[in-house]
């Protein structure tokens, strides 16, 4: 290895990158991520290097926080919705879906003070934002490294709901699902 | 991406069992991931030292700065799901947008949060709407205000540039949350011509004269695209293609020209810039009319390129932001560099000018924020601002766009957007 390279630059997507080049650094050991977003770092690492190895990219480092751990894939598995949701939108609408069907259950859309029965895409749409908006929280989840005990209870809440979309996508819109499957992305 | 197995109903059941357990076994006050003090770093600031020649000390003026008024963090507007790469302001409103890694824009209607008359600023602020469409990274976002409507310009990850119509609710007042996105049309259009990721766009600064949007990419061209004038005569069409200088550059940031409008400047990979005559591309030179070589002592690869330039609103000045932690600014009447200094501890990577032209506000990978004097180039006040991933800080910084503006925002790698008022 030349000295030249020998010098580590840094983690940086510097503005004027090639898109083939994002992130395309060798990831630290959790050990030395002097960062509060660790588990992010992390997470998506193991996201880039191979998106289909589900087991390795939600097996826990050890002596980890759990809490922290589920919360931080939480996060990353709304931040990939995103996607899904902008290949749905193109076919998803009022017309072909009036109501949030999935498997012939329908639901309603609990982002409002009171349940709506919001068509299929703004109930998506609003589940995607309320979770976001949840897990963004600073009342219940006021530190991304240690989350408070009442809040633990709420990953179950969020991942219900936001099961019934990858619901939708499948029973409803089966090809855009499938194309997203095989979708690979930056980050 | 797998995205059903990840979060299949076996999957999701151990997680959410996990999460149960989770509470019988957690110790009180345990640390963060591996037991490390993962909470606030020591802050770097304190132990700045500037050795350089042509360096300007930090003159701590605390509260003696702008005449005896400070920027105070206001709130913190948390939603974007990764790093927040661009903040910007609505021209005449108090709403902010912002872009993220997380592949989406956001809109933020502040104004009834805009006189708190003492009350406490609310702890959780959501968006007003959420902008989905690209398909990889927001890099870039711009606003333009003209014959009632509010266009948002963004530049992705994923080549494209897109326009949006931000949503106002009925009469102009604040959209209502989570109002129905189906009925609510803001696909405007989206540019299809770079070949790969975008990092800058900007339309020009007066839209009712001049329908031009400039955008750069990693393609290394700078595209022009015509827009529709206010009448909505005209349509979205590439318009003209600057080349890049040379091969294996790519432009970083790019502004219009104040004192010409028919000017805009350019930074690249290779620590150079140039203005280009937007009337005269294709011809000759590709329109250059003006060219900044490399600065004494960058080595002209992307870790001393220009992350950032703002064009002075009142004088042929711009001030741009580089990798090598210098703040440059460029005499754009004679091609040469006016001043120079040592800015921050690392990368600067965001810069913005007060619409006053009187102050200059940099944000860099060392996480802080730093106000400076326009004519003396002394630092007034720093701030700690956002806290890092990877080895990137603050990536965007801007001053609210009016004279008068006590308004300022950040956006940084902890996906937070930051919003700051100037407090006596
Ligand atoms: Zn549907
Ligand atoms: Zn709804």
């Amino acid at each position: 290895m030349s000295s030249l390279t020998a010098k580590q630059s840094p983690r940086r997507n510097r503005p004027g990158i090639r898109a083939e080049d994002w992130c395309s650094w060798s990831t630290p050991p959790l050990e030395e991520m002097d960062t509060t977003l660790a588990f992010q770092q992390l997470i998506q690492s193991r996201v880039r290097s191979d998106p289909t190895d589900i087991e390795a990219i939600l097996q826990p480092p050890e002596s980890t926080d759990e809490a922290a751990w589920q919360y931080e894939q939480l996060r990353q598995i709304c931040l990939e919705l995103n996607s899904l949701v902008t290949l749905l939108e193109q076919e998803c609408t009022y017309e072909t879906c009036p109501e949030m069907k999935a498997d012939e259950w329908q639901y309603l859309c609990a982002a409002h003070p009171s349940p709506q029965p919001c068509c299929a895409i703004d109930y998506i749409m609003h589940t995607l934002d309320g979770a976001t908006a949840l897990l963004n929280s600073h009342r219940h989840f006021p530190s991304r490294v240690s989350i408070p005990e009442p809040s633990i209870k709420q990953f179950q809440n969020i991942a219900r709901r936001l099961y019934r979309v990858f619901a939708h996508a499948w029973f409803s819109h089966r090809e855009i699902f499938l194309e997203s499957e095989f979708t690979n992305r930056t980050v | 991406m797998d995205l059903t197995a990840r979060i299949n109903p076996g999957k999701l059941s151990r997680a959410m069992k996990s999460a149960d357990s989770y509470a019988e076994n957690r110790r009180p006050g345990s640390a963060g991931p591996n037991g490390r003090r993962v909470n606030g770093r020591p802050d770097d600031l304190a132990a700045l030292e500037l050795s350089e020649e042509d360096t300007v000390d930090v003159e701590k003026k605390g509260a003696a700065g702008y005449a005896g008024k400070i920027w105070k963090p206001k709130f913190a507007l948390r939603n974007h799901l990764d790093t927040v790469r661009a903040v910007a302001w609505h021209p005449t409103e108090l709403v902010l947008f912002s872009a993220g890694e997380d592949s989406v824009a956001k809109m933020w209607d502040l104004r009834q949060y805009g006189n708190l008359k003492g009350r406490r600023p609310p702890t959780d602020i959501e968006p007003t709407y959420t902008f989905r469409g690209h398909t990889a990274a927001v890099t870039s976002l711009a606003v333009s205000f003209s014959g009632g409507r509010t266009v948002v310009y963004t530049g992705g990850a994923d080549s494209t540039v897109r326009a949006w119509l931000a949503p106002f609710g009925e009469g102009g007042r604040v959209r209502e949350s989570y109002a129905s996105y189906f009925d609510t049309k803001t696909k405007l259009h989206t540019f299809v011509g770079h070949s790969n990721a975008v990092w800058d766009v900007k339309p020009h600064p007066i839209p009712h004269q001049y329908s031009l949007l400039a955008s750069a990419s990693a393609d290394g061209t700078v595209k022009l695209w015509s827009l529709p004038d206010a009448s909505g005569a005209g349509g979205y069409k590439l318009k003209a293609t600057i080349r890049p200088p040379s091969v294996k550059v790519a432009p970083t940031s790019l502004d219009w020209c104040p004192y010409d409008l028919t000017k805009i400047v350019v930074g690249y990979t290779d620590a150079t810039a140039r203005v280009v005559d937007v009337t005269k591309v294709g011809q000759d030179g590709d329109g250059e009319v003006l060219r900044f070589s490399r600065p004494d002592g960058s080595d002209g690869t992307p870790s001393s390129q220009i992350n950032r330039l703002v064009a002075h609103p009142t004088t042929a000045v711009c001030v741009a932001g580089y990798e090598d932690r210098y703040l440059r600014f460029l005499d754009m009447t004679s091609g040469s560099y006016a001043h120079q200094m040592v800015a921050h501890l690392d990368g600067v990577a965001a810069v913005d000018i007060h619409p006053s032209g009187l102050t200059v506000a940099s944000g860099g990978h060392d996480y802080s924020i730093r106000f400076w004097d326009m004519n003396t180039r002394v630092c007034s006040q720093e701030i700690s601002a956002h806290r890092r991933k990877y080895d990137e800080g603050v990536w965007s910084v801007a001053y609210r766009p009016s004279v008068y503006s006590g308004w300022f925002a950040s956006g940084g790698a902890d996906a937070i957007a930051k919003v700051y008022t100037l407090d006596a």
